[in-house]
Formats: structure tokens, sequence, C-alpha cells
């Protein structure tokens, strides 16, 4: 990338198009991590 | 194979590699061909990034898995997503600001040559060994189960990734990985859809699902906490998390798939996407391996699913032994059908207590079958000591070639070779950025132009390739050197991803201290690998934590010796 302005733009660290902020995009991420743990053990212990 | 399923499976192999030769032909300078100019959107970014990971041995070997052992295997992937937050705030941001080339071009920025060429040189080792692998396994099991001759499944397969990746760069790779997923993904759901229609009438989706768990196939958690057990809900949120960590963040075939992101953005997004999309897909593959298993408790399963073994067993002094564990194990299969029905029977009636007993009856005679298959696996390995006695990697394939209908086979194959190519193509990319930008560029011609460059990438990419598939063509002359590349990832990937958390977080750690940490924790990764038992998923978080400990110990001794950058 020789433009400088290129360059800019992808050392940019802009907000994401949802939630409003990083933060909160990671504790989605990792929420539905817990969320899917809850239900593959409730899934294990239901056909058990 | 039909004819039909010919022309699915040509028509779509055939038209990712032309598609992705055809929209990278214009990769004329460096940064295009090894950062596909960095103008990716999040999507494409996430895609390759997917794409990278599934390599064919995990589209055959996880179906398998579940079959055999349940759908446990799920939580080696619990770790993967806290590792994509992890890298998002970290690595991201810092190789994006950098504006590096390779993950190795930061150990140089942050501390000094040595680190960046042992980063560097750990990674072209593990991964060159591991691409050449990529291509062999699946060769092997398509040569076994479908006959094609496995020196023509490797070059055939060997050649179309290094003619796409050549011309194109990582935008080829990145373009055919889109293709290569969507066939992946709808390959897997036709199977699903497939599948679910094959059972008998009367057994419902939840029916199945009840006699895959009484049968203990959707064992997905599991809390104990035994450092024996491969595969716990405690090895892969730690060990898994380590694992992931290092593979995503400070393998080059990974992190040149979201330094093609346009943005900080973009490429955070990619990786969260991955995180988010990766662990449930995996559920669903274990979901369609345990869902093969009850097809088999309906229809008789072969008992031993590699062909070629059973042919050979057949046919030696040991036929007629095995053959009488076969009718044995016909007959009780026969038994368990029965006995399933009345258990499914049971269950839609709500009667507990006759599900509970007919479930005992059923577990029973499941132990007799198993232990009729040990058997056959022992008269195997008495008919020939170096048979292959692990046939997990022939069951969904199995599957799929005697059960699926014309035209779903070829797209299944399809998607299996298209896995092989999506893995493979991002290996020889990366190996080719490493070895031009990390040795050619940095030791032997620092002022070249642009046009040298790329030149020097699709010779290297040329020659990863070939490499490759020489290993490939071999692979079977060295059995224990297999063995010891799938296990060769873990023995490295702590100790590199020990080096980059140092540089990440200890910022007064400097590059002398690092790099001996790395060396002693290289070496006690490899003391554990050969004189203790513990599990290979621990190794990334041994290697990993001794490095940071260690470096930041051996700093206190070199203060003022060197300068933090």
């Amino acid at each position: 990338m020789s433009n400088k302005k290129e360059l800019d733009k992808a050392t940019e660290d802009s907000p994401p198009p949802i939630f409003g902020s990083w933060n909160k995009i990671y504790g989605f991420v990792f929420f539905t991590l817990i969320a899917l743990i809850f239900l593959f053990y409730l899934f294990t212990k239901a056909f058990e | 194979m039909s004819n039909l399923d010919w022309i699915v499976m040509c028509g779509f192999i055939g038209f990712v590699v032309l598609y992705g030769t055809w929209k990278s032909r214009n990769a004329k300078d460096v940064d295009t061909y090894l950062r596909a100019g960095r103008t990716s959107k999040w999507w494409l970014v996430a895609l390759s990034i997917m794409a990278t990971q599934a390599s064919a041995i995990t589209f055959l070997s996880t179906p398998g898995q579940a079959y055999v052992d349940g759908m446990r295997f799920v939580q080696f992937y619990l770790g993967l997503p806290i590792a994509m937050i992890i890298l998002s705030i970290t690595a991201v941001p810092i190789y994006n600001k950098l504006n590096v080339y390779t993950a190795y071009e930061y150990l140089e920025k942050r501390f000094d040559l040595k680190n960046r060429m042992l980063g560097s040189a750990l990674f072209l080792t593990q991964r060159g060994l591991a691409a050449g692998f990529t291509i062999y396994a699946p060769s092997l099991i398509l040569s076994v189960i479908l006959g094609w001759e496995m020196s023509a499944t490797i070059i055939v397969v060997g050649t179309m990734v290094i003619i796409y990746t050549t011309i194109g760069g990582t935008v080829a790779v990145n373009k055919t990985h889109f293709l290569q997923m969507i066939i992946i993904t709808v390959g897997m759901f036709a199977a699903f859809y497939v599948l679910m229609s094959l059972l008998p009438e009367d057994v419902s989706f939840i029916d199945a699902a009840f006699v895959a768990g009484k049968m203990g196939k959707l064992n997905a958690i599991d809390f104990t906490f035994d450092l024996s057990n491969r595969y716990t809900f405690w090895s892969g949120i730690i060990g898994g998390t380590f694992l992931m960590l290092s593979y995503f963040g400070t393998d080059q075939s990974q992190v040149q798939r979201y330094l093609a992101g346009s943005s900080i953005k973009e490429s955070r997004l990619a990786l969260l996407t991955n995180g988010l999309v990766k662990v449930p897909m995996q559920f669903i593959i274990l979901f369609i391996g345990a869902m093969v298993f009850v097809f088999f408790q309906f229809v008789t399963p072969p008992l031993f699913f590699n062909p070629v073994e059973e042919a050979k067993v057949k046919s030696s002094s040991y036929g007629d032994e095995y053959r009488l564990i076969e009718k044995e194990y016909t007959e009780i299969q026969d038994k368990k059908q029965t006995e399933l029905k009345a258990l499914i029977s049971s269950i839609d009636r709500g009667n507990e207590e006759r599900s509970r007993a007919q479930t005992e009856i059923v577990i029973e005679q499941q132990k007799k079958a198993n232990e009729l298959k040990n058997r056959a696996v022992e008269v195997i390995k008495k008919s020939d000591p170096n048979a292959d006695s692990n046939d997990t990697n022939y069951i969904f394939l199995t599957f799929i070639i005697n059960f699926l209908p014309i035209g779903f086979v070829g797209l299944l194959i399809a998607a299996i070779l298209s896995a092989s190519m999506s893995s493979t193509s991002a290996e020889l990319n990366a190996l080719a950025s490493t070895t031009v930008i990390d040795f050619y560029k940095r030791l032997i011609k620092k002022d070249a132009d642009d046009h040298q460059y790329v030149k020097v990438s699709k010779i290297a990419t040329v020659f990863w390739g070939i490499y490759a598939i020489v290993f490939a063509l071999f692979a079977k002359e060295l059995g224990s050197l297999i063995e010891a590349v799938n296990i060769l990832g873990s023995l490295v990937y702590g100790t590199i991803l020990g080096i980059f958390l140092t540089a990440f977080y200890l910022k007064k750690v400097t590059g002398t201290p690092t790099f001996l940490a790395a060396v002693i924790a290289e070496l006690l990764v490899l003391y554990c690998f050969l004189f203790t038992e513990i599990p290979f998923l621990w190794y990334n978080v041994i290697g990993c934590l001794v490095v940071v400990v260690v470096a930041f110990l051996l700093s206190k001794i070199f203060k003022g010796s060197e300068h933090a950058i």
C-alpha cells in the first residue's frame, strides 16, 4: 500500500458497526460462548 | 462414482480454480500479492479464516470422531471465542499499525533479528511438513474408499492449488476460500438432510437424538477435571484458548488472512465472526456424526470401515477367524435393531421405567458389538502388524459413498477436496510470504523492486507446493513421521505464543532473555512429549507460560544490557 491515505484508513481504530463499542462486542461474543456452553450442557443432560 | 457425480465434482472444483485464477490475475505488486492490498471486507476475511482451519481431514474425521467417541470433541473449540477476543484487542491493532506482512516481522520490530528468525524458522519447519500432510491425508482416504490412485490424487490436487495460489497469491486464496466455504457448508447441510430422510420412517428426529444420547454419543460437555482425559471443558477452555491464541495469533497461515482486512475494524469483525460461528459449526458437524451412528444402528455397518485392511485380512490365513467375528457382529446388530425399536416405542409412550430397562439392554448389546470390533482389530493386527487399526476417518466417507443419492456424492467429494485445497493454498501462501519477507527480503535482497519480490514469492509458492507434494507422495513410507507431524503443532505453538505474549504484554523484557526463555521452554515441552503422559493440548500452556515467566526472570539479570523498544 503506497498511498498514505489508504494506510491511515487501514490503521484507523474506528468503532464497530453495531453495539457502539468494541467492549460491548467482546462481551457479546463472550456471553454467546457462555450461553452455548450452558445449552450444550442442557443438551447433554436432556438426551443422556 | 456415477458420471453425474464426476460432472458435479469436476464442475465445482474446476469452477473454483478458474474463478480464483481469473479474479486474481492482476496481482502485480507485492502488497496485493501477499496481503490482497489490504482491501478485503470482514466477511471475506472471516470465510477465509474458517476455510483455512477447515482441512479435509477435519471434515472427514470430525463426524467419525462423534461416531466413535461422541460429541465431546466440541470442547476442543471452547477456547476459540476467547482467543478471538484477546487477539482482536492485542494482535490486530499492533500488526495493522506496524504495517507488517508477516507475524514474525513484528518480533524484530519489538525484540531483535534472532527472535524473528526463531519464530519464522519454527513456523516454516512445522507448517512445511503440515502442508504435505494436508494433501496426503485426504488422498489416502479417497484412494482407500474410492479406489483412486493416491499419487494421481496428490499430484492433481496439489498442482491445482499451486496454479491458482502462484498466479493470484492472497487474492486468489481469499476468493477461492469464499467459494470453497459455500461448497463445504452446502455439502454438510445436504448430508444432514439426506441422513435424516434415510432414517426408518417410524424414527423421528427426536427419537434419533434420544437413541444417540442414550448410547453416549451426545456427551457435548464434561466438567470433570482429569488431566488424562483429552477432551473436557477444562482442557478445552484452558488448553484450547492457548492453542487457538497461538494458531490464530502467530501462525502466518492465519495471520495472513486477517492482515488482508482493509482496516482494524474489518480484521476484528472477521476474527469475532469466527469466534461466534466456529463452535456451533463444529457442533453441527459432530451432530451429523452422531446421526450417522444412529443410522448405522438400523443399517448394519461394516465390521471395519477401512475396506483395504478388511480385504487384506479376509484374504490372509486369518480370514476365517475374521469372518466368524463378522457373523457374530451381524447377529448382534440385528438383535440390537429390534431392541432399539422397542426403546423408541417406550420413549414415545413416555414409559420411563421400560425405557430405562431397554436402554440397559441396548447398551449391553453395544458393548458386545464393541468387543467384537476390538477382536476384529486384533485379528487385523495379527494378520499385518503394520495395518492401520483406526478406521475413524473412513466412517463418514463410507456413508457418503454407499448411501447418498447420485449427485450428492459428487457434491460431498467436491466439499472434501475444497477443504483440502483451501487449507493447502493458505499454507503455501503463508510459507511463501515468510520465505520472501523474513528471509529473502531481510537477509538476501533488501532493496529489490516490487516486481522482483512478486517473482520470488511465486517461485517460493511453487517450491513449497512441490515440497508438499513430494512429502505427501513419500508420506506412506514415513509412518512414524506422520504421527510426529500431527503433534508437531503443539510442540512449537506454546513457545511461539510465549514469545508473542511477552512481546505484547511485558514491555520491559528485551530480546535476549526472550530468546533464551524460548529455547528453555522448547526443551521442556520436548521433555514432556518424550518422558511424560501429559495430553498434547497442555504443551501449549506449558510452553507459553515457561517463556513468559523465564523471560521475565531473565530480564532482571539482563537488565541494563539491552533496551526495550
